[in-house]
């Protein structure tokens, strides 16, 4: 779990921020609560250097199990520092959960098992896995609870997924034809807009229900999130590690026990692959490729295959794995 | 401290379901009382209660969009966002117009930074760098997936940039 969350970082998503150093003092604009309202100004290029630094090597600390507690809570962190700037342009991107998942699992014993230095064992149990449950429970319902008093009306006259559509750039960003959504009748429509809400008011349901009901929506999370990336061009790559968790735990593990020589130089390799494109101003913010360098659409592709990836995962695991409750303290 | 240190054992999942109810219900309270009072981070996810109407003839609405002219025969063409404010994503620009970014300031530097920074972008497009028309459109498409829009301006503003 540990490992696959710091090499996601690492070889698909690694977060970039230098380019706000450059930008005229008029577009900053912070949210009065979050960390860049204490600052005039988006800092200088130093400041992101450091930033995205830090975040590099703390992800290889985080796969490699090096005060892996300690790593987590510092590419917390710094996603937030740059986040908060990132959004003071006068929009908040709802990118939360990846740095509280973050926070909240730095407190399970990933840290403690196939580690170059093994984080002291704290015994919370699958505590912090189930209090991460329960903040993207949450998150989805504050999503639907905007939807529900919109969306679901009842009448064929309006949707909401067409207005998605419509906001998305007229459906430019998406990988399916364009146009392909107009083509469905006001009833199905509705229908889409209904399961949406369903959709997201029903984690919450699935967690008292126990793990397989809950595998089963993330499993149906993953598949809804393929379907924004083809349909929409909104790939939700973010929530990825913060499912990761709960698809990884009910699978058979490789069996690691220690972290080999060739494993540390390869994550250092990787570690360094971005300090470089970052330092040199190309960097490789999605799948280790230079974004000048990676089309926008195999981005997509890429990413939606990881979505869908994922969701047969969770099914798999929710149809044959029996394992303790996620809430189970 | 040592008479804490036991009821805090006793009730620590009292006192931790007590904390997770405050940090998650306190973000939503207070985007409802202020939409502007969003703290960032939150547990919170995209709303997006808006809907349009589905039918053939009528479905529109409203995007800001920005213009400049083309060098070559001064004709007012529209400006991809994304490639006007690269690297900041296009998604942001009704924000920054929104929040005065591109607005009238009475701070020259501020102003000289602005156009200092915008006017390389406009060259590249082959667009002249002393002014730029933002227009806030609404799009109506009469055959809907046909990609015909007839665009009816509701409000434009010049951002002169010398």
């Amino acid at each position: 779990m540990r490992i696959a969350t710091g090499l996601f970082f690492l070889l698909v998503y690694l977060p970039y921020f230098g380019w706000l150093a450059d930008l005229p003092r008029l577009f900053f604009s912070p949210p009065p609560l979050s960390v860049a309202a204490l600052f005039t100004g988006y800092p200088g290029p130093a400041f992101f250097l450091v930033l995205e630094g830090l975040m590099a090597v703390a992800a290889a600390a985080l796969t490699l199990g090096w005060r892996a507690r300690w790593a987590g809570l510092v590419l917390a962190f710094t996603l937030i520092i740059g986040l908060s700037f990132q959004f003071s342009l006068g929009k908040i991107d709802h990118f939360s959960l990846l740095p509280i998942s973050l926070v909240v699992l730095s407190f399970s014993d990933w840290g403690s098992g196939a580690c170059l230095r093994p984080d002291r064992r704290l015994g919370l149990g699958a505590l912090p896995l189930s209090v991460t449950a329960i903040c993207l429970s949450f998150g989805m319902l504050t999503a639907g609870y905007y939807k529900l008093r919109g969306w679901v009306d009842g009448d064929l006259g309006t949707s909401g997924v067409l207005n998605w559509y419509y906001t998305s750039f007229h459906g430019d960003m998406g990988l399916l034809p364009k146009g392909w959504l107009l083509g469905i009748g006001p009833v199905w429509l509705e229908a889409m807009d209904l399961a949406t809400v369903v959709f997201e008011l029903l984690p919450i349901l699935m967690l008292w229900l126990g793990d397989r009901a809950w595998r089963g929506w993330i499993a149906v999370a993953c598949l809804f999130h393929f379907g924004t990336t083809l349909l929409l061009g909104i790939d939700f790559l973010y929530h990825v590690p913060v499912y990761l968790p709960f698809v990884l735990a009910g699978l058979q593990q490789p069996g690691l026990r220690r972290i080999t020589a060739g494993a540390v130089t390869a994550v250092a390799t990787l570690s360094a692959h971005h300090l470089l494109l970052s330092w040199w101003g190309r960097p490789a913010v999605y799948f280790m490729v230079p974004d000048q360098l990676l089309p926008g659409a195999v981005r997509e592709w890429g990413i939606a295959l990881i979505w869908l990836v994922l969701a047969g995962l969770a099914a798999w695991t929710a149809v044959t794995v029996s394992s303790p409750k996620v809430l189970k303290p | 401290m040592a008479r804490l240190l036991p009821f805090l054992s006793a009730y620590r999942y009292t006192l931790l379901s007590a904390g997770l109810v405050v940090v998650l219900i306190l973000p939503p309270v207070l985007r409802s009382v202020d939409r502007s009072w969003e703290p960032f981070p939150a547990v919170l996810l995209s709303g997006g209660g808006s809907v349009v109407s589905t039918h053939r003839d009528s479905v529109d609405t409203q995007v800001l969009r920005a213009y400049g002219y083309r060098s070559k025969d001064t004709v007012l063409v529209p400006i991809p966002p994304d490639s006007l404010l690269h690297p900041v994503p296009g998604r942001y620009l009704s924000y920054l117009f929104h929040r005065g970014a591109l607005g009238p300031t009475d701070d020259p530097a501020a102003r000289r930074e602005r156009r200092d920074w915008l006017a390389p972008r406009l060259n590249r497009l082959g667009l002249k760098d002393t002014r730029m028309l933002l227009r806030s459109e609404s799009l109506r498409m009469p055959d809907r997936g046909r990609d015909t829009v007839v665009a009816t301006v509701v409000s434009e503003w010049w951002l002169e940039l010398d």
